[in-house]
């Protein structure tokens, strides 16, 4: 506003600032600490907080770390004032990572905001909460976002997409499928503005699976015009995935066109493709291209990476593309609604809509519609210096590959003195590239004024791109030749280039593209090479010296002319060569060879007298490249120079060593193999294509025809199918890699569950919406309706207690449960199998082993295994960064001690003893203590074994996070009345492990009564919580006698504390159901950290479903 | 596959940190001050530069506006146009904001700009970018704690531009039709490269949710309509709407529809490739009298009808770097010498059509240069003009109908008006 202010020092401008900028919150930033912030936090007024909230947040503006705040700015997240909520929200994002522990103090308000009326406080509680990158919230925020997914308000539902990738982000491995759900909703939903914001999670969460948008592609396309500009870009590329992926390419478009001449040319197998007649006869001049859309084509689909470093690609065979790969834009929908819908969109004002829209109709669209793309990219052309850059990089492409598409717009190219050197450059290379017969002369005449450029940089560019001209069109190779003649000719230009380095540049690529014109045809310039011969007198530089020098010996006996001042020319370098650049004198002995090996005659003794000249001055050359040359053209050219006092041996042998030299010389030059195009080519629009490699995340588009299902919309039968095989491969995946974490199978399974009776009723709404109605549930249990919902299961414990006591008393067999230690067989999994170890198996197993170190560190059995031949040595675990680790070469014992003594520096890794030899068969075990860093997430380990490294992952079990922790009956029941309300959680599973061993316990012949299989029960129940938790047993509720073959009343009460915090954590499981059949388990977790544990209890849960066979 | 940004600086002219916003937590501010203060010290002007720079696994892409840089970074593979584009409209939403974007606005503001880079953005992907909207639920003034807030109806609705319960006593729309003249001229005196670049400027105070429909003398249209097509009907081939234009109704039968937003906007742009006479044409002659002594003679003419008038004519000529003592005399208006720019800028208020001013100046030249020095590439002549009243392409607005349920009268104000752009005359 005052900008007279803006850049006056600090001190002097204090004063007027103040003065002038009242009402604005300038001063909060330039002395955010001049009143003391903490007792304003606590103020009761509003606007008070809001001050000091914004001195908090000009002091993060200005890096300093303000996190001592932290406790008390987050109690005002629960501020009523949507001002001094937001401001705290900004504070605490900034912070969360830093302060996990009291930043989850906020998620009860987050919580409750989600009920909130007003959409904009819910869609802010959930932006907000998804964005503390905590991974211990991310099971909290997947239950809000599968509920917001519902929110009547759009704008609710278009902050849950944008939470979607923040969700993923947290939790990559786990609950993939539910998250890919949630986004499956919000494809299909109804406003546009949700849609596009859908698109970019789905981009970012799943873009492989692409049958999430077969289902929706007809609707995705046709509210493509309505999605908001930015989701605009995104979905055009996933469509335009999709469409690749299940249609393949389309016969008539760029793409195909350049595939089919492959196979035309290299008549491979694939000849199934070639239905359609060639129309090279079109293609006529662009024949030539054809090279680049190849390259471009298969750049797109496998990615230039890739493709260049494949080595069959010099046979230019393409193996992969069948029939299945090839659709018509003619015949298939599909392909017409893309196109169709993406073209009003050439009109958007957004450049990069444009640009994704060209895109689509670049790759997909028949050949003769891709005009359609050029004047919209060309208006985009207009706007702003970086837009500018950015498509041009992209016509550049698209040039190279048609240049027919932008030949007669070749003005637009022309430069302008605003334009950046990059700008430039491009629009250069982009002309060359487009130049014909026709339009050539006027890019000529541009060309001219740009050698003028004071930008010599640019001058000598444009010099190199009439090189170019000439080299493409071969009709113009005479004017280029002689305007580049005229250009050395220039006394001014060349007297300048002389002095100075800028002009040298302009000479030397003049001199190059020269060289190039006349390589082509040197018969016919020999004028041109006389011409250049002559300018030696006054061309300076030695590097155009040296070119023309070349050309002088690789041209002398081309024609008439040349061969007739040949010697004179031989004499005058002769006579100059000590005062000669060493590159110039390097040529002048190569020039001198090269003609004495030529000539004939009388003027071969000429020129053997000055070549024995010239190699005589050489041999004293102060340069010893120059100097070893002389000596080595001495010896072979020996026979030439013809001395008197040769005997015929010798000169027999000098006619071996003038074959020698003839050979080097002018020995037959393979023509050279012309270079395959190296370029690198992305995907138009992409950020790859502008720094030109592949960015992480760069993806070329997908295999053609992948994606093999039937139109969604139309079979509904495949579909079916189709979506099954998804659910079974999701299925397999969860056992696969979830088995250890509870909480994210378990979750996966229940949807898998439901999503396969929502196929049964045929319906997919409805099965996703009981899904989330599921959902919905459990967050308001774990909320605030946990107390109600448990306190039957409580009055039932209390009521069986004496029961249950008299139970134990009477009975011994009973008691045994507190010696089953013994039969605990903790689970073990597998670390490295035998396969991928070569031999070694790495297996580990949790222990209840409590670590002496650090309450942080969790102990593991390993188990190392020798299954090949070959003994093993030297095989260590240690953790990814170990080179880093300091400790590392201190004893164990050392190590011990200096992690005790600072909790903050416990490892990731406790250093393993190192096993020196493995002989085959031998299993050695050793224990670990290992801290993982987050209770879910694997952490990665490297496996040394033999020098070599195996990256493995070992994945936490949070059952061994807790230690026992003893205590009777009575003391549990007190603890648990203490942990009330949001501290405690539930939920039910079924339960079958019984069954097997009372089915064997009848075949055996023992007659069990109910009393007695409800031991069972029990001890079943008892020992799968043992074997899979580290917790106490604390006492055990039998049913009462009263009830025949039920078990209602049976609870088991388990006692634990969190290793790290000591925090206790209570687990109660009561039972329902009768004996032989399956039944139903509500496990009860009452804990302090509530995160922990609810993922505790999902884990829980998650173990004793799963049968123990 | 394509990616999001993962965090958005402010940065000083010195490459320092003024505020930013942590999206993914992959990029720090640290590290993106120190590649910034690298480039610059390497570069000098990074205005010069690639607006993508890739550094250390980081992508980085900047604009400067003012004494501000705007910079993403990114470390994923993300859509370059796109966020570029994002920066242009993040500084024209902080422009509606703050009125100019620099440093000290930044500064006095940086609350708001804290608030809006929250909702401009989010987790990368950029989000509302339309001033008009974002001021809906993020206001500067010191109310904002009275009112309820909710969010923007228009965030809700169908149209996203334009919220529900707008209200004017007087309903009016200006339509301004602002035409610029893309000329390149070579130094022998021909056209190289022509073009129109026209933009429709609304600045509507409608009522409710009016429905507007433009028409203009497109030939497309009216011949689909079939009306004489005499001779004044122009050819839009380059257009581009803004996103509140029904385009799939242009498409199909050629009408521009719309609900328009409130306030002011750029309905539609286009560019007219036309062969177009130069409006303004500027000879100069040097002449060196000795090689202390160097004379220019410049001759401006109008070729545009007498009836219009072009104002504020500023024609900027070059001249040696090392000229001294202008002596400058003009027929019309004023000239002075710039030698910042190495150039000579003659103003001419008012410049009325079919007529020719002349001006002559006259140089000293103190260093002594060689006989035949190198035909140094002087900079182009550039002009700038603006004709009130007057289109070059002939585009007319043949109506504005504005349809609004409760059936107002809304007046359309339309004004004309041509001038110059890129305009460049290149001389020897």
């Amino acid at each position: 506003m005052f900008p007279q202010f803006g850049a006056t020092a600090d001190s002097l401008s204090k004063a007027s600032t103040m003065v002038f900028r009242i009402g604005t919150d300038a001063h909060l930033y330039d002395d955010p600490e001049d009143v003391n912030i903490a007792p304003l936090l606590d103020s009761k007024f509003d606007s008070e907080k809001c001050e000091a909230l914004k001195r908090l947040l000009a002091l993060i503006a200005q890096g300093i770390d303000v996190s001592n705040f932290f406790p008390q700015v987050v109690k005002n997240v629960a501020s009523r004032s949507l001002e001094v909520k937001k401001l705290a929200y900004l504070y605490l994002l900034h912070y969360a990572e830093k302060r996990p522990n009291e930043a989850l103090l906020s998620i009860n308000c987050f919580q409750k905001d989600l009920g909130d009326t007003n959409p904009l406080v819910r869609a802010w509680a959930l932006r907000t909460m998804a964005g503390i990158r905590l991974h211990v919230i991310a099971p909290l925020v997947l239950l809000s976002v599968s509920k917001c997914a519902r929110d009547p308000s759009v704008y609710v539902r278009k902050c849950t997409a944008n939470a979607l990738p923040k969700l993923n982000d947290l939790r990559q491995e786990e609950n993939a499928s539910a998250i890919e759900e949630i986004v499956g909703i919000l494809l299909n939903d109804n406003s546009p503005g949700v849609v596009g914001a859908a698109a970019a999670a789905f981009n970012s969460i799943c873009p492989n699976n692409l049958s999430l948008i077969g289902r929706h592609y007809r609707r995705l396309c046709e509210i493509l015009p309505d999605v908001e500009e930015w989701g605009q870009i995104v979905l055009i590329g996933i469509l335009l995935r999709y469409l690749i992926a299940r249609h393949g390419l389309v016969k008539e478009s760029m793409m195909f066109s350049s595939c089919s001449t492959i196979n035309d040319t290299f008549k491979t197998e694939a000849s199934g493709i070639n239905t359609t007649p060639q129309k090279s006869d079109d293609l006529g001049d662009e024949i030539s291209n054809s090279e680049v859309t190849k390259v471009i084509t298969r750049s797109y689909i496998e990615g230039p990476d890739e493709y260049l470093s494949r080595s069959s690609y010099t046979n230019g065979v393409y193996h992969g593309l069948d029939d299945a790969s090839f659709t018509s834009a003619e015949s298939n929908d599909n392909v017409k609604i893309l196109l169709k819908c993406t073209s009003p969109l050439l009109w958007s004002h957004n450049s990069a809509v444009v640009l994704a829209a060209a895109g689509v109709h670049w790759i997909v669209a028949p050949k003769d519609d891709i005009e359609k793309i050029v004047k919209p990219v060309l208006f985009v052309l207009r706007s702003s210096t970086a837009s500018q850059y950015v498509v041009l990089c992209n016509i550049q492409v698209f040039a190279k590959a048609v240049p027919s598409l932008f030949a007669s717009y070749y003005e637009d190219f022309f430069i302008s003195i605003s334009d950046t050197y990059q700008i430039k450059a491009l629009k250069l290379e982009i002309l060359s590239h487009i130049a014909t017969d026709s339009s050539i002369p006027y890019i000529f005449q541009e060309f001219q004024d740009y050698i003028k450029d004071p930008d010599r940089r640019f001058a000598a560019d444009a010099v190199a791109a009439i090189g170019l001209c000439a080299r493409r069109l071969p009709k113009v190779a005479n004017v280029c030749l002689q305007g580049l003649l005229s250009l050395t000719r220039q006394e001014a230009l060349v007297r300048n280039a002389n002095d100075g380095d800028e002009e040298a540049v302009v000479l030397i690529q003049a001199i190059m593209s020269i060289k190039e014109i006349i390589k082509r045809d040197p018969q016919s310039h020999e004028k041109v090479i006389i011409r250049l011969i002559q300018s030696l007198d006054f061309i300076k530089v030695p590097s155009v010296r040296a070119i023309i020098i070349w050309m002088v010996g690789e041209y002398n006996s081309q024609g008439e002319i040349i061969q007739k001042t040949v010697t004179t020319v031989l004499k005058y370098l002769a006579y100059c060569f000590t005062s000669e650049a060493s590159e110039t004198k390097l040529q002048i002995l190569n020039a001198s060879a090269k003609v004495l090996l030529r000539a004939e005659g009388e003027v071969l003794r000429m020129i053997a007298k000055v070549v024995s000249f010239v190699i005589e001055l050489a041999k004293c050359d102060s340069n010893y490249d120059i100097r070893d040359r002389a000596r080595v053209l001495d010896k072979l050219l020996a026979g030439l120079f013809g001395s008197q006092d040769q005997d015929e041996i010798s000169t027999l042998k000098s006619k071996d060593l003038a074959h020698v030299a003839r050979n080097i010389f002018w020995g037959q030059i393979n023509p050279m193999y012309l270079e395959p195009i190296k370029h690198r080519i992305y995907l138009p629009g992409s950020l790859s294509q502008i720094v030109l490699h592949s960015a992480p995340g760069y993806e070329p588009l997908p295999k053609p025809g992948s994606l093999i299902s039937a139109d969604q919309g139309q079979h509904p039968i495949v579909d079916q199918r189709d979506e099954v095989s998804k659910n079974l491969y999701a299925t397999n995946d969860s056992d696969t890699s979830g088995s250890i974490d509870g909480e994210g199978s378990s979750i996966c399974s229940s949807q898998h569950s439901i999503t396969g009776s929502s196929l049964s009723d045929g319906s997919e709404g409805s099965g996703s919406e009981s899904e989330a109605d599921e959902k919905a549930d459990l967050l308001v249990r774990l909320s605030d309706d946990g107390d109600t919902y448990n306190s039957p299961a409580l009055e039932s414990g209390s009521t069986n207690l004496s029961s249950s006591q008299s139970a134990v008393a009477e009975s011994s067999r009973v008691i045994d449960i507190h010696d089953m230690s013994s039969r605990v067989k903790p689970k073990s999994y597998t670390l490295l199998d035998s396969a991928s170890g070569n031999g070694l198996k790495v297996d580990y197993s949790f222990t209840s082993r409590i670590s002496e170190i650090s309450p942080l560190l969790v102990c593991v059995e390993v188990s190392f295994q020798n299954c090949s031949t070959e003994p093993f040595s030297e095989v260590i675990l240690v953790d990814e960064e170990f080179n880093n680790d300091a400790y590392s070469t201190e004893p164990p014992s050392v190590a011990r001690e200096r992690f005790s003594a600072s909790q903050r520096d416990v490892p990731i890794l406790v250093p393993m003893e190192e096993i020196d030899l493995l002989e085959p068969g031998q299993t050695t075990k050793r224990i670990l203590e290992i801290r993982f860093f987050h209770h879910l997430l694997p952490i990665k380990l490297v496996l040394c074994c033999n020098g070599r490294k195996h990256s493995v992952k070992m994945r936490p079990d949070i059952g061994y996070f807790v230690k026992p922790l003893e205590m009777d009956a009575e003391a549990f029941r007190n603890k648990e009345a203490l942990l009330p309300g949001m501290f405690e959680y539930v939920r039910s599973c079924t339960f079958t492990d019984h069954i097997a061993k009372l089915n064997d316990g009848n075949k055996t012949g023992d007659i069990s009564p109910m009393r007695e299989a409800s031991v069972v029960i029990c001890e079943s129940l008892a020992l799968k919580m043992l074997s899979n938790a580290n917790v106490f047993l604390v006492s055990v509720d039998l049913p009462p006698a009263a009830e025949v073959d039920g078990v209602a009343g049976l609870c088991l009460r388990f006692s634990s504390e969190i290793l790290s915090t000591s925090v206790p954590c209570l687990i109660t499981i009561a039972v329902e159901g009768r004996c032989l059949e399956p039944l139903t388990v509500s496990v009860k977790v009452n804990c302090e950290e509530t995160v922990f544990g609810l993922n505790l209890l999902n884990r829980v849960v998650n173990f004793l479903v799963e049968s123990s066979s | 596959m394509s990616g999001a940004a993962s965090a958005l600086f402010l940065l000083d002219i010195k490459g320092r940190v003024l505020i930013w916003r942590d999206y993914r937590g992959d990029v720090s501010a640290a590290q993106a001050e120190r590649f910034f203060t690298k480039l610059i010290e390497k570069e000098g002007d990074p205005q010069s530069q690639d607006p993508v720079v890739y550094d250390d696994g980081i992508s980085y892409m900047f604009v400067q506006h003012n004494n501000v840089y705007l910079m993403t970074a990114s470390r994923q593979n993300c859509n370059a146009a796109s966020l570029l584009l994002f920066l242009h409209r993040v500084i024209d939403v902080f422009k509606h904001y703050f009125e100019e974007l620099e440093e000290e606005s930044l500064r006095d503001n940086f609350v708001v700009v804290y608030e809006l880079l929250d909702e401009i953005m989010d987790f990368g992907y950029p989000q509302f970018t339309e001033a008009k909207i974002l001021s809906e639920f993020i206001k500067t003034d010191a109310y904002r704690m009275e009112v309820t807030q909710r969010p923007p109806m228009a965030v809700t609705n169908a149209v996203s531009w334009r919220s529900e319960g707008i209200s004017y006593k007087k309903n009016e729309v200006f339509l301004d039709v602002v035409e610029s003249v893309n000329i390149l001229v070579n130094s022998n005196g021909q056209i190289v490269r022509s073009d129109v670049v026209g933009a429709l400027k609304m600045r509507t105070y409608l009522s409710g949710m009016p429905e507007c429909k433009l028409g203009l003398n497109d030939r497309v249209l009216l011949e689909a309509q079939g009306r004489a097509t005499k001779g004044k009907a122009i050819d839009l081939d380059d257009i581009k709407f803004h996103q509140c234009v029904r385009l799939a109704r242009f498409e199909n039968d050629r009408t521009i529809s719309f609900i328009p937003p409130d306030g002011s906007f750029d309905l539609m742009t286009y560019r007219l490739s036309t062969q177009v006479k130069p409006l303004i044409w500027v000879e100069a002659q040097t002449e060196r009298h000795s090689r202390s002594r160097i004379e220019i003679m410049v001759k401006a003419r109008s070729q545009f009808k007498e009836r219009s008038t072009a104002t504020n004519v500023d024609i900027e000529l070059p001249v040696p770097s090392d000229a001294t003592n202008p002596n400058i005399r003009t027929s019309l208006g004023s000239a002075s010498y710039a030698p910042e720019k190495d150039a000579l800028v003659w103003k001419i208020k008012s410049f009325p059509g079919g007529k020719e001013y002349m001006l002559r100046a006259e140089f000293s030249l103190p260093s002594i240069s060689a006989e035949e020095a190198v035909p140094e590439r002087k900079a182009p002549i550039r002009v700038k003009f603006e004709i009130p009243y007057f289109t070059i392409s002939g585009i007319q607005v043949r109506y504005l109908k504005i349809i609004e349920k409760s059936g107002y009268q809304a007046l359309p104000w339309v004004r004309y008006i041509t001038m110059a752009g890129e305009y460049e005359l290149r001389v020897m």
